[in-house]
């Protein structure tokens, strides 16, 4: 009682919004998220935009102008075979942020769908999925990849299809114990007994209402795969020279010397992992608490 | 544990002291942010004497609960203030001592009983240890003599074994058990004050019986004060001394607990009254307050009640009623009381709906030997090591145009048996046949035809419709699953259905967190009349409901009945309401039914222990009833369905078990006659001379 009556009182002084909006508010309070969601749109459209912005190509040779350091015509400079560092750096982007989000893509796809039908159905379903989902949850994810990419040949489509094919189980796990804790509900329930059919009641039931947290986990995950193309890149199994990646750039910057003395060409590839991923993970953040039900629907489940 | 006792409660009782141990004044107690403020407690005053009972008795939202929680300190602040006030115990101000004050006094003279024991407790912790904590914190004894006075108080709160017992963790005792734990927890330290904040509200009606009987014996033998927070007037009319009824966060009417029933002056009180079937009168009408629970977002400058009142005038929404002094200890806060006290109680019951016209004698559905048991899997491979015998042969019949109520307590199946007829839980064993056909196990095709014709309304008002649906798109759901008509004829359906239950035709667009409980169960109910259904399962409709919002909704459920030609099978436990609006009732225990009859028959002369004992147990809304009926206290609590015990189930806690009750199942008897109809009982000792 005591609960019911602190949430009677939000709900009586609540105002009446929509669910989506009432979030984005929520969101938008949040003074990291917003920070994290504003760098990102920067970089996102940065890239995006990156032939209006950059003056030269990611792959023009400047011969006379090599191992610039920054200012000049160069704003970052260039490398040892006098491309702009700054022109990389947004081509690469480009790279980097679609490996991120398009491999993504294709795990949190898998993940729903077999974390779906193994929470919602149940059973031996579940026993074998669950299996399934351990099993490839024991792949060393580095190996794999690095063997998988090693056969059929290093690309950047193999690595986006490689990457989601092996990410999904976390995904899967999460979305499963989720439709778990949902499925005997009473409002599951009530649809069952009106006929409705399992898809619908996956898709319009279930789904919305598990949305937030795997929302969160796959920006979370986003971040993760953007350093693992990195990783691969700057093990020479990503994007394929003379293509650029941040992960390849600083693949190329690695010896001593550079390191010393060529600044540039290190700082910002690894600069632009790390605000890329960490602004990633401010709006997952952000989104977790903006998106949890409890402060949405005032408490109200039990 | 075994056997009964019978007891009278004496509820005439008078407190020796007449000096308050507790008086507070003019307490206010606001919510949030200073520019919208929540008025959660206004200007609320009340003295309770050394020895004395006082039930504070509201709604949720009403400001019970905030009202004692502000004296033991327990609110939050922010974002809870205190925004005037005092409270002196024993001539000190709790308001204004210091934290270090405050937690001497809490457990040691005022101690706190909670609705929820499971999660009061820790669960970690042994049950021994959380006891001798607050006796060597308080009281600075050894470990060996709290250890032996919390043994002490394990056997007074009635807790069998109690050295064993000491040892065990929380979730090693069932919920009455627990609920007694608490008590023992909050009286080690022999406190002058006990606040129970609706500590049975969780229990079981046989186990609220054994809780309220204990917390009045140990107030007479400690000699303790009590405070007893409740939403059920006729529960307290009992056991208390006073009543102070709360709406929006004031006292509007406090008295004797005699006089509050037979010189009721508010009409907020009167209106809690009407709402509550009577057990002994005729079946009139309930008179539900209209409107729903109040927002407590405005200052309080003028009567919070004015909206639902049927007396209201204009002085009513501009300036708030004072309390005034009647008589003895008799306060009342209405302009009007004068007027309003002088009113016949009982409104001429608006003409209830001719008794619906008598059933037809032919079956609707005929459930015969339904049983529903879930397998417990162990290890690796997920062997079945056992099974919960939820439903364990189950059978009745329901009679087109009647309403059959399945009663019983929390985990004796009748929940379950509502679902496996509407093919929710797939039955193990027997038959459901609805309008001849039989349906258990259906699947697919078959199962969508049968829920057109039988719907289901949930228990929950608050988990049962999806948060992320508009009301729109709730109430349609069926005729979408059905595929039934064409987008533009469901929306002109779904709006025939809003006005059918009483919704305002702008909720459509609302989600359920901004609908109030009442609405929200309306929703839930149009949404399982959408496709017409000729049956309605209801799953205790009105148990997560506000008095006050339960007459409305089960007012609706009788009015759709007689509209529509609907057949229901409501499954509650409350019996007072279910005495009001069935025509025929099944009492189950243990997954069996163990009596069923028409109503008249089944509460007028209950043939089964079982059933005795759960209709002694009703609170009865009149103090003068609740001191001279004798009550039929059950020991124990329900077994563990699993291990269900053998031959008649109820056996171990039965007054009247000899022998034969221990190892064989009782047949089904029928002790019905051509006027009572069939009444069949489940007992080897029915028909003999009752206990």
């Amino acid at each position: 009682m005591t609960d019911a009556t602190a949430a009677d009182l939000t709900i009586a002084s609540g105002a009446s919004r929509g669910l989506w909006s009432e979030a984005a508010r929520r969101f938008l309070n949040h003074r990291l998220a917003t920070l994290g969601l504003v760098m990102l749109a920067i970089v996102v459209l940065a890239c995006a935009l990156a032939p209006l912005i950059a003056h030269y190509g990611p792959n023009d040779i400047d011969l006379r102008g090599r191992n610039q350091p920054p200012g000049g015509g160069h704003w970052l400079g260039t490398d040892g075979t006098g491309r702009d560092i700054f022109a990389r750096i947004l081509y690469g982007g480009r790279i980097s942020l679609t490996v991120g989000f398009v491999a993504v893509a294709i795990s949190a796809a898998i993940g729903i769908f077999i974390g779906c039908v193994a929470g919602y159905f149940g059973g031996k379903v579940d026993l074998f999925l669950m299996g399934l989902i351990d099993m490839v949850l024991t792949f060393p994810r580095l190996v794999i990849i690095i063997a998988f990419v090693a056969a059929v040949g290093p690309s950047i489509l193999n690595t986006m299809v490689v990457i989601g094919l092996l990410s999904w189980p976390s995904i899967a796990r999460l979305t499963r114990g989720e439709i778990l804790a949902l499925r005997n509900q009473e409002f599951v329930l009530a649809a069952r007994s009106l006929g409705t059919s399992p898809s619908v009641i996956i898709l319009e039931h279930i789904l919305p209402n598990v949305l937030s947290p795997i929302l969160v986990a796959i920006t979370l995950d986003v971040a993760t795969v953007i350093l693992l193309e990195a990783s691969l890149s700057f093990l020479g199994l990503g994007a394929q020279a003379p293509a650029a990646s941040w992960g390849n750039m600083l693949r190329d910057a690695r010896t001593l010397s550079i390191l010393e003395s060529q600044p540039w060409m290190w700082i910002p590839p690894g600069a632009m992992i790390a605000v890329a991923v960490l602004s990633i993970n401010f709006v997952g953040d952000g989104l977790r608490d903006a998106l949890d039900p409890q402060h949405i629907m005032g408490g109200s489940t039990k | 544990m075994m056997g009964a006792d019978a007891l009278a409660i004496d509820g005439t009782a008078k407190w020796i002291g007449q000096q308050a141990v507790l008086s507070v004044q003019g307490l206010s107690v606001e919510f949030g942010p200073r520019d919208s403020s929540v008025y959660a407690v206004n200007d609320v005053s009340f003295e309770l004497a050394e020895g004395e009972s006082l039930a504070i008795v509201g709604e949720s939202g009403s400001g019970k609960s905030v009202t004692v929680q502000t004296l033991m300190g327990l609110i939050r602040k922010p974002p809870g203030r205190v925004t005037a006030g005092r409270a002196l115990f024993r001539g000190r101000d709790l308001l204004a001592m210091p934290d270090s004050d405050l937690r001497q006094i809490r457990g040691r003279d005022i101690a706190m009983i909670f609705q929820d024991p499971m999660s009061s407790l820790n669960p970690v912790l042994s049950i021994g240890l959380q006891l001798t904590e607050a006796l060597r914190e308080h009281q600075g004894l050894n470990e060996a003599e709290a250890e032996r006075q919390a043994l002490d108080m394990l056997d007074l709160v009635g807790i069998a074994n109690a050295p064993q017992r000491m040892r065990a963790f929380p979730h090693q005792f069932s919920g009455g058990q627990l609920q007694r734990i608490g008590i023992a927890m909050a009286l080690v330290c022999k406190p002058s004050i006990l606040i129970a904040d609706e500590p049975t509200t969780a229990l079981d009606v046989t186990i609220q019986a054994q809780i309220v009987e204990l917390v009045v014996r140990l107030q007479k033998q400690l000699g303790m004060a009590i405070i007893w927070i409740s939403h059920d007037l006729s529960l307290v009319a009992g056991f208390v001394d006073r009543v102070a009824v709360m709406y929006a966060g004031s006292i509007v009417e406090q008295a004797p607990v005699d006089e509050l029933f037979s010189a009721t002056t508010h009409p907020y009180t009167i209106g809690l009254l009407n709402s509550i079937p009577s057990l002994t009168a005729a079946n009139t009408r309930l008179v539900p307050i209209k409107g729903a629970p109040p927002n407590v977002t405005l200052p309080p400058t003028f009567c919070a009640f004015a909206p639902r009142c049927d007396y209201a005038e204009v002085r009513c929404r501009e300036q708030r009623p004072p309390l005034e002094t009647l008589g003895a200890g008799h306060t009342t806060a209405c302009w009007r009381w004068r007027e309003v006290a002088r009113l016949p109680r009982t409104p001429a019951a608006a003409s209830s709906a001719a008794p619906a016209a008598a059933p037809k004698q032919e079956p609707l559905l005929v459930v015969s030997d339904l049983k529903v048991h879930f397998p417990i899997r162990r290890g690796v491979l997920k062997r079945q090591v056992g099974a919960v015998h939820a439903v364990d042969g189950v059978s009745f019949e329901v009679l087109r145009g009647e309403t059959l109520a399945l009663v019983g307590e929390s985990g004796c199946g009748k929940s379950t048996t509502g679902r496996a007829v509407l093919g929710l839980e797939r039955p193990s064993a027997g038959s459901v046949l609805f309008e001849g056909r039989d349906y258990a196990g259906a699947t697919g095709d078959e199962l969508k035809q049968r829920r057109r014709d039988m719907q289901m309304v949930f228990q929950n008002p608050f988990g049962s419709l999806n948060p992320r649906m508009t009301v729109g798109r709730i109430i349609g759901e069926g005729l979408r699953a059905q595929k039934i008509g064409t987008r533009a004829t469901r929306d002109v359906r779904v709006s025939e259905l809003l006005a059918l239950v009483g919704l305002r035709e702008a909720l459509r667009n609302r989600y359920p967190f901004e609908l109030s409980g009442g609405q929200r169960q309306r929703v839930g109910i149009a949404r399982a009349l959408a496709a017409n259904p000729k049956f309605i399962i209801a799953d205790e409709p009105i148990s997560a409901l506000d008095v006050s919002i339960q007459a409305q909704i089960v007012n609706l459920l009788d009015d759709l009945k007689a509209r529509l030609g609907l057949t229901y099978l409501f499954i509650g436990h409350d019996l007072s309401m279910i005495r009001y609006l069935s025509d025929r009732v099944a009492v189950m225990y243990l997954g069996r039914i163990v009596e069923i009859g028409t109503t008249a028959a089944v509460f007028g002369s209950p043939l089964h222990p079982y059933t005795s004992a759960l209709l002694s147990a009703i609170p009865v809304p009149d103090p003068k009833a609740g001191g001279t009926r004798r009550r039929i206290v059950l020991g124990g609590g329900v077994p563990d369905p699993s291990k269900p015990p053998p031959g008649c189930h109820f056996h171990p806690r039965c007054p009247m078990a000899t022998d034969i009750c221990t190892r064989a199942d009782p047949q089904v008897r029928d002790f019905g006659s051509g006027v009572s109809g069939q009444h069949l009982v489940a007992c080897h000792h029915a028909g003999d001379a009752t206990p």
